[in-house]
């Protein structure tokens, strides 16, 4: 089990193929969360896993109040593993303002591959540098921090407070997050047929997951297969969601392939006959 | 549902004392209608069933459904018949030839549960092109019951096949306001329930959900019935959220064969009785579209204003198959 189904993480991906850096690699990451204690509850284990690995784990983050840091929260297990490895100099922080002007990420990943880490794991309060430079100055800088996790030994995971996103902003960051777009209860993950989505979707994380795949039908494919089997709860807003994300692509043609899905989500599909519309089809459904 | 259009939509009573009363008043209009390019739908017992269609023989538009799985709970059987109507509509047919025979058992509740189906139906029917024939064998009906049944159909159909208005007709929104004020479960005064953590936010529901889904394996609820009640109450949980006013209380009992759970938000709630038994026009996943996915999944969905606000109360069996 990965990362990402482990902790309810969504992913998201472009249509250009995915790289990876190994198998390792955990790619580029947006991290959707609701409030601070998800974002906090996601990131741990996150950052766990690349102390773990051996990773160069760097946190960059807005001014918080004493032991507020993600790096206070670190430790789990009872080990005082953050102070360890803060100690170590595997473990560092680094104030937002450091590391989000253009430009001193590829510096910040140079550092920390100069002192012989293998490889460098990036975790980037983005809701704190959000509004201190022009949106398109910021999607800059997104399309470098994913120009280096394509390129070197490089993973990041950039969040972003859901509620502060607007729709047309949320499109444009799961098109420069190629590979993996992540919400507390949602794990979506990419192959080269479609999407494959675990987890739970309802009337929360709904428009995330349409906006998803919206950017997934719109890569000139004539067949987006949803794999399903991951997935455990989908409500009315979810079925909603999906049917007016594809609706223009089914309308044109498409065909939509919700495929292996878990007897109770299918159950929902057909009992509202979302498999009864026009280019979508129920495939590989299980009993209970 | 809107644009009742009478001249196109007749739904009749028929109280037959015999197989021959059947047959004498309801086959002429549908052998009328066949030859005119009707379509029929047949859902009486396999018995009936067999009797009309053979007596209408060879007709090639003939849809039957077994009155024993046709027939669990009233909105779902209203689903089914929309879904009967339209795949007839869709294959050509100009006007549908409808032959019931309701049954949700012949206890006080399958009674009633009988006269809501009757009444949503009549809601249903009444934007379609249909001539719905609800036929009910006296000898078996209550005579306390037949009153209430006829008080759903616009029209009556006496046994020599002589369709006349029914003036005791009661529209569809007043039977059922009156046929869904039953007080509180005997269970909300004699047991004790489990009590969840009020929710105030959509952020919450997933963990409510997951906490109800514990509570119920615990009790050895089968999973499929366990599934569908966790995913009534989510819906209903988000629509106190997002058209109420929080907190949303979850309240459950688990009586034996049974689980009641009452699901109360601080607003005000709405008066709708026909809500959530008709999919809603136009989108169907639409407003209204949670709690017709409610009432597809539970017995019996009432909706109330209480002294502590909007309480929607689910209550279903829990006996798998039952």
């Amino acid at each position: 089990m990965n990362w990402a189904v482990t902790h309810g993480i969504v992913l998201l991906v472009g249509h250009d193929g995915l790289q990876s850096y190994g198998p390792e690699w955990d790619g580029h990451l947006l991290l959707l969360h609701g409030s601070e204690a998800e974002r906090l509850s996601s990131l741990t284990a996150w950052i766990r896993r690349g102390l773990d690995r051996g990773d160069k784990v760097i946190c960059a983050e807005g001014p918080r109040p004493a032991g507020g840091s993600v790096l206070d929260l670190v430790d789990g297990h009872g080990a005082d593993l953050a102070a360890a490895a803060v100690a170590s100099g595997q473990l560092a922080a680094l104030p937002s303002d450091r590391f989000y002007p253009q430009g001193d990420q590829e510096a910040v990943v140079e550092q920390a591959l100069a002192e012989g880490f293998p490889s460098v794991r990036l975790a980037a309060d983005a809701t704190a540098a959000f509004g201190t430079q022009p949106w398109p100055a910021h999607l800059d800088i997104e399309r470098t921090i994913d120009r280096l996790c394509r390129t070197g030994p490089v993973s990041a995971v950039c969040q972003y407070a859901h509620p502060k996103i607007e729709p047309t902003m949320l499109r444009e960051l799961i098109e420069v997050h190629r590979y993996r777009l992540c919400n507390a209860a949602l794990s979506v993950a990419a192959d080269p047929r479609g999407l494959t989505v675990s987890g739970e979707i309802d009337r929360r994380n709904a428009e995330v997951f349409a906006t998803a795949v919206d950017s997934a039908v719109t890569g000139g494919e004539r067949v987006l297969r949803l794999d399903l089997s991951g997935l455990e709860f989908m409500d009315v807003a979810a079925c909603r969601q999906l049917l007016y994300a594809t609706d223009d692509f089914r309308r044109l043609g498409g065909h939509v392939v919700l495929a292996s899905p878990q007897w109770m989500v299918s159950w929902t599909l057909r009992l509202l006959g979302v498999d009864q519309f026009t280019g979508i089809e129920l495939a590989g459904v299980s009993e209970p | 549902m809107s644009g009742r259009t009478a001249a196109d939509y007749v739904h009749q009573v028929l109280f037959f004392a015999s197989p021959d009363e059947l047959l004498t008043a309801a086959v002429p209009a549908v052998r009328t209608g066949l030859a005119g390019g009707d379509g029929v739908i047949l859902t009486c017992r396999d018995e009936y069933n067999a009797l009309l269609a053979d007596a209408v023989s060879p007709a090639p538009r003939i849809l039957r459904a077994r009155a024993a799985t046709m027939y669990p709970r009233a909105a779902t059987a209203v689903e089914a018949l929309r879904r009967l109507v339209t795949r007839q509509l869709a294959g050509g047919a100009r006007r549908i030839r409808i032959v019931g025979e309701a049954s949700f058992g012949t206890g006080p509740d399958g009674w009633a549960e009988c006269g809501r189906y009757e009444a949503a139906a009549d809601a249903l029917l009444s934007a379609f092109p249909v001539t719905a024939t609800c036929v009910y064998d006296a000898r078996v009906v209550p005579a306390s019951v037949t009153g209430r049944l006829t008080e759903a159909h616009p029209f009556v159909l006496t046994p020599t096949g002589r369709r006349a208005p029914n003036e005791r007709y009661v529209d569809p929104a007043a039977f059922l306001r009156r046929a869904t004020a039953t007080g509180p479960d005997p269970v909300e005064q004699s047991g004790l329930p489990t009590e969840f953590a009020p929710v105030t936010d959509l952020r919450e529901v997933d963990a409510l959900r997951q906490r109800l889904a514990a509570v119920l394996a615990a009790r050895g609820v089968d999973r499929r019935i366990a599934a569908d009640v966790v995913a009534a109450i989510h819906e209903v949980t988000v629509n106190g959220l997002m058209h109420g006013r929080p907190p949303v209380r979850l309240r459950l009992w688990t009586p034996p064969g049974r689980l009641v759970c009452t699901v109360t938000d601080a607003g005000e709630g709405f008066d709708d009785p026909l809500a959530g038994y008709l999919r809603p026009d136009g989108d169907p996943f639409g407003p209204g579209a949670g709690l017709w996915l409610v009432r597809q999944l539970c017995d019996r969905v009432e909706m109330a204003q209480t002294p502590a606000g909007f309480t929607v109360k689910l209550s279903t069996s829990s006996i798998a198959g039952a």
